[in-house]
């Protein structure tokens, strides 16, 4: 082979990089490094012209690597390497030498940070001298979406990718689609009836012919890899048959087996046989196995018996569907932070301290109340309500150290909704600060503290408790530094958002990543806050993080798009920077097939590992396992290591 | 043709390794009429200036074992190293120091201590005792091996190197068909390739001395929590060691793409140490396995301790005064 003719460009980033690091003393000391054929220096490299002087040096100078020395490769690695791939250069033969995030940004000294500078720069052509030209991996891939969870998120998600002409295959676990977003009254700031601008959505999704709806439905596997994911699902019996049944409700009447209605929150009882509320989607009664008294003739059968349609059948079996999917989209959602979990507030003791969405059923109009607010102990219109804000949330030591983000407007909007339903009635609302960050949220929260004569309390509660017929509620005005003590017909506890409990076994399920909260985690929080580290699946909604309708629908239509451009590519291309065996040394032991996070290592019929390019996404993890050096990755070889480590720890 | 002229030599041994030559049985009669021996300090008497008569290259091949441990093994490997065509290293301590290696994490002066006990009675460099001058080698302070004093052509790994390894260097010799410069002469693939138990990739509970549970014979070894090198280790044996329920030490050195065994072998060791559950707990959990190891430089780097990236303890109260 010949010598190496390997480029230098130092970029000066305007003043990022040339303010501590001396970038012509950098340029001078690299001219003379060996196997460096030319250097050069620019203001902003990666402009049009910095780019141009790169494509042309390597025409020009025949170079057979290039090292630019700038920024960090996750900002401009694809720019230059493009670059050169333009000039006739293979993109891997390209590398950055990180002198701003590394180096210029995080030293005073520019004597020392110029000395810094040369060995990092040193380092990475120590690199692409034993970088080897690399072809991306091509792959074919299916024209399939799967959309898992059917809440606002997931439905916008769904329709957006239909709407490109792709098929969706949409799964909800619950009976009907909708999510919390059916169970809200009115909606902050501008209330519009919820379930009027939900349904025509919820209708559109159950009617498009691209989507393909499977509620009461799980994902119990996910294998494969981007572009091609083999999925399982199963579909629970709902032992109704949604053909047969015309919604007369007849099962309904005479099932004797009550139990409390998740849908309304526990304020009523919903029976075995049931239809989660009334425009739900499908359209259609869902026996609940869990509580029915036994789907047997013999033990009850009294839904059975009076089913004129006959759409009942206790012989329904669950369904395992495998399909086919380019790309997923998890919108999990969430769920309430438990309220029993706060028993300093009488959180499950109390029968007068409820819950936010407790309260928003309420407040409906087809919820248990019709619209009017009313206690749940005795049925009696509150006179005096106190809402809490931030309960659960704010609170490292004993709850949820994160804040929930759409709990100050919701209680603005329960407390001058709660003034609205009840005459003569007072609201109380203690608060750590008001957040109403968003377009028009400010003024709301403005109007309802200053026309709807909302007592808005800065503090915290420190105790609730029954008294008598009242909850009583003692807590600090921080402003003035008094005691409250406020004897109230009704709380409400502003709950914090937990991510919903589903979401852990889920993410194992598709080898992505939770964050410490919980919550699904995306790729990067400011420019990949829709995808998820696992290419092909990407994440939205309130599973991701606390957040409210309009970033919710954000965040589906923004995962669909990532979708969408997936789906539309005639091939899928795939980073070569894999990880390769060596045959000859590879003995089998088998280290590494258990490493590998993304299943890409198997073991072959004759005894050695192989690696799947196309799962590999080049993490590294069985090199470091691998006891025999026979795993190793691609343009970052061991060998290249340790050339990289003894310059960089060298004194010249 | 004219017979072959092989030389044996012995530095800082145990005299395994020249026992191990005659492990090929009857073959030693095929090595024997195609070569003379010239040089064999365990079988012969030879004096220094027998082999300074030898000319330059005059020898065709010598097997040299043992660790360079003193002044007079690293003037005997450079002398021999003028005289003969080509230097094998053979058997651990040449190719990588072996387990006298692992005398580098003491100081010489520990060592002497510990041997010698009062310091009135260490060895001197230069005495004189009834009017003669005695001049002894000096003990080096660090032990090391072939490769780093001379240059060495190929190697035959082992402690002592099995009879399969040496009869196939013999065949080669004999055939007057010696392979490329730089050959081992053992598998290139590691010892797992050669054994026969299976591997269930278990997660690493507990570790375990082969004193103290009885292995499983069929399981693999590292799978039960015995720290068995043999995936950092050449193949070549056949797996005697795993095959007689012990765990592979490590002998044979690391495959060609490995630098350093030890760091090979505790990297993989890291990676499968684990408890199968997550959270907060695991890492106590792990660190609570890694506790129950008795000797981690004499586990995994009982044969190349010489030749680690570490390369000796580092003293920091006496380094002035080694």
């Amino acid at each position: 082979m010949s010598s190496p003719r390997i480029g230098v460009f130092v970029c000066h980033c305007g003043l990022n990089i040339e303010r501590t690091v001396d970038t012509l003393s950098v340029s001078e000391t690299l001219r003379q490094y060996s196997g460096v054929a030319f250097v050069s220096d620019y203001d902003y490299m990666c402009s049009d012209p910095g780019q141009q002087l790169v494509s042309d040096a390597i025409r020009e100078h025949r170079l057979t690597g290039v090292v630019i020395a700038a920024c960090s490769p996750a900002m401009h690695e694809p720019t230059f390497r493009r670059a050169a791939d333009d000039a006739g250069l293979n993109p891997y033969l390209v590398e950055m030498a990180n002198i701003r995030e590394h180096c210029s940004w995080v030293h005073l000294d520019r004597s020392e940070a110029t000395a810094k500078a040369v060995k990092i720069i040193k380092t990475m052509v120590e690199k692409v001298r034993g970088n080897h030209p690399l072809d991306p991996v091509r792959i074919d891939h299916v024209d399939k979406c799967l959309v898992i969870g059917a809440g606002i998120t997931g439905i916008q998600a769904a329709l957006d990718v239909a709407d490109a002409g792709f098929e969706v295959l949409l799964v909800e676990k619950e009976a009907s689609i909708g999510g919390h977003m059916a169970q809200l009254s009115e909606t902050f700031p501008t209330l519009d009836c919820s379930q009027c601008i939900l349904t025509p959505k919820m209708v559109e999704a159950s009617r498009h012919p691209n989507i393909e709806l499977m509620t009461y439905s799980e994902v119990l596997n996910v294998s494969g890899y981007v572009g091609n994911y083999t999925v399982k699902i199963r579909k629970n019996p709902t032992y109704v048959d949604p053909d047969k049944c015309n919604l007369c409700g007849d099962c309904e009447k005479v099932c004797p087996q009550s139990v409390p209605s998740e849908f309304e929150r526990g304020l009523v009882d919903r029976k075995a046989i049931y239809i989660p509320f009334q425009q739900a989607v499908p359209s259609t009664y869902t026996l609940d196995e869990r509580s029915c008294l036994g789907l047997h003739p013999l033990r009850c059968s009294e839904c059975a018996k009076v089913c004129e349609p006959g759409a009942i059948n206790f012989d329904m079996q669950p369904t395992i569907l495998e399909e086919e999917v380019a790309a997923i989209i998890v919108a999990t959602g969430y769920d309430m932070y438990p309220i029993v979990n706060l028993g300093e507030y009488g959180g499950g003791d109390v029968a007068n301290v409820i819950d936010g969405l407790q309260f928003e059923r309420m407040l409906s109009a087809s919820g248990p109340t019709g619209g009017q607010v009313r206690r749940p102990s005795d049925g009696r219109v509150p006179k005096r309500v106190v809402f809490v804000q931030c309960a659960g949330s704010r609170d490292p030591e004993n709850h949820n150290a994160y804040c929930s983000k759409i709990c100050c407007m919701y209680t603005a909007k329960h407390a001058l909704l709660y003034r609205h339903a009840v005459a003569d009635s007072e609201a109380v609302v203690f608060y750590i600060d008001v957040r109403a960050g968003g377009k028009g949220y400010e003024e709301f929260v403005q109007n309802a503290t200053e026309h709807e004569k909302i007592r808005y309390l800065r503090g915290k509660v420190a105790k609730i408790y029954q008294q008598d017929d009242k909850v009583m509620v003692w807590g600090v005005d921080t402003l003035s530094g008094k005691k409250v003590e406020i004897e109230a017909d009704l709380v409400v506890l502003a709950m914090s958002m937990d991510p919903h409990p589903s979401t852990r076994a889920l993410t194992k399920t598709l080898k992505i990543s939770c964050g410490g909260e919980g919550f699904l985690k995306e790729a990067h929080p400011k420019l990949r806050p829709v995808e998820s580290l696992t290419a092909g699946i990407y994440v939205a909604g309130a599973g991701q993080g606390p957040k409210d309708i309009p970033e919710s629908v954000a965040q589906g239509s923004g995962a669909a798009s990532k979708a969408i451009a997936l789906l539309t590519q005639d091939k899928l291309s795939h980073s070569p920077e894999t990880v390769s065996i060596d045959e000859e040394i590879c003995g089998g032991c088998g280290v590494c097939v258990g490493m590998c996070p993304y299943t890409a290592l198997s073991l072959t019929v004759s005894g050695v590992a192989e690696c799947n390019e196309v799962l590999c996404e080049g993490c590294g993890t069985c090199v470091s396992a691998c006891p025999t050096g026979a795993a190793q990755l691609k343009n970052l070889t061991d060998f290249q290591l340790r050339e990289m480590i003894e310059v960089a720890l060298s004194d010249g | 043709m004219a017979k072959a002229k092989i030389g044996i030599y012995w530095a800082a041994a145990c005299g395994g390794c020249d026992c191990a030559l005659l492990e090929v049985n009857e073959q030693i009669l095929d090595v024997v009429a195609a070569a003379d021996i010239l040089l064999w300090p365990c079988a012969a008497d030879p004096k220094y200036s027998d082999l300074r008569d030898y000319k330059n290259g005059e020898i065709d091949i010598v097997l040299f074992n043992g660790a360079i441990r003193t002044q007079e093994n690293v003037e005997l490997a450079q002398l021999i190293r003028t005289k003969t065509k080509y230097l094998v290293a053979f058997g651990s301590c040449a190719q990588s120091g072996g387990v006298i290696g692992l005398a580098n994490q003491s100081s010489r002066n520990e060592i002497f201590s510990t041997v010698f006990g009062d310091q009135a009675n260490w060895p001197q460099l230069d005495t004189n005792k009834n009017g003669h001058d005695l001049h002894l080698p000096e003990f080096l302070p660090r032990l090391t091996h072939l490769a780093d004093v001379v240059e060495v052509d190929y190697v035959v790994p082992g402690c002592p190197p099995p009879k399969q390894v040496v009869s196939a260097l013999f065949s080669a010799l004999v055939a007057g068909e010696l392979p490329a410069t730089g050959t081992v002469f053992a598998s290139s693939k590691n010892l797992c390739e050669e054994c026969s138990r299976e591997r269930e990739q278990l997660k690493i509970t507990q570790i375990l001395r082969p004193h103290e549970n009885d292995p499983d014979t069929e399981k693999c070894l590292l799978d039960q929590g015995f720290m068995c090198m043999g995936p950092a280790t050449r193949g070549g044996c056949l797996a005697v060691c795993p095959a007689a329920n012990m765990p592979c030490t490590g002998c044979a050195g690391p495959t060609a793409a490995i630098r350093d065994q030890g760091a090979a072998m505790l990297n993989t060791v890291a990676s499968l140490i684990g408890t199968g559950e997550e959270g907060e707990d695991q890492l106590a959990a792990e660190d609570a396995i890694l506790a129950q190891f008795d000797d981690i430089v004499g586990t995994f780097y009982r044969f190349g301790a010489a030749t680690s990236i570490f390369k000796e303890r580092y003293h920091e109260r006496n380094a002035t005064a080694r």
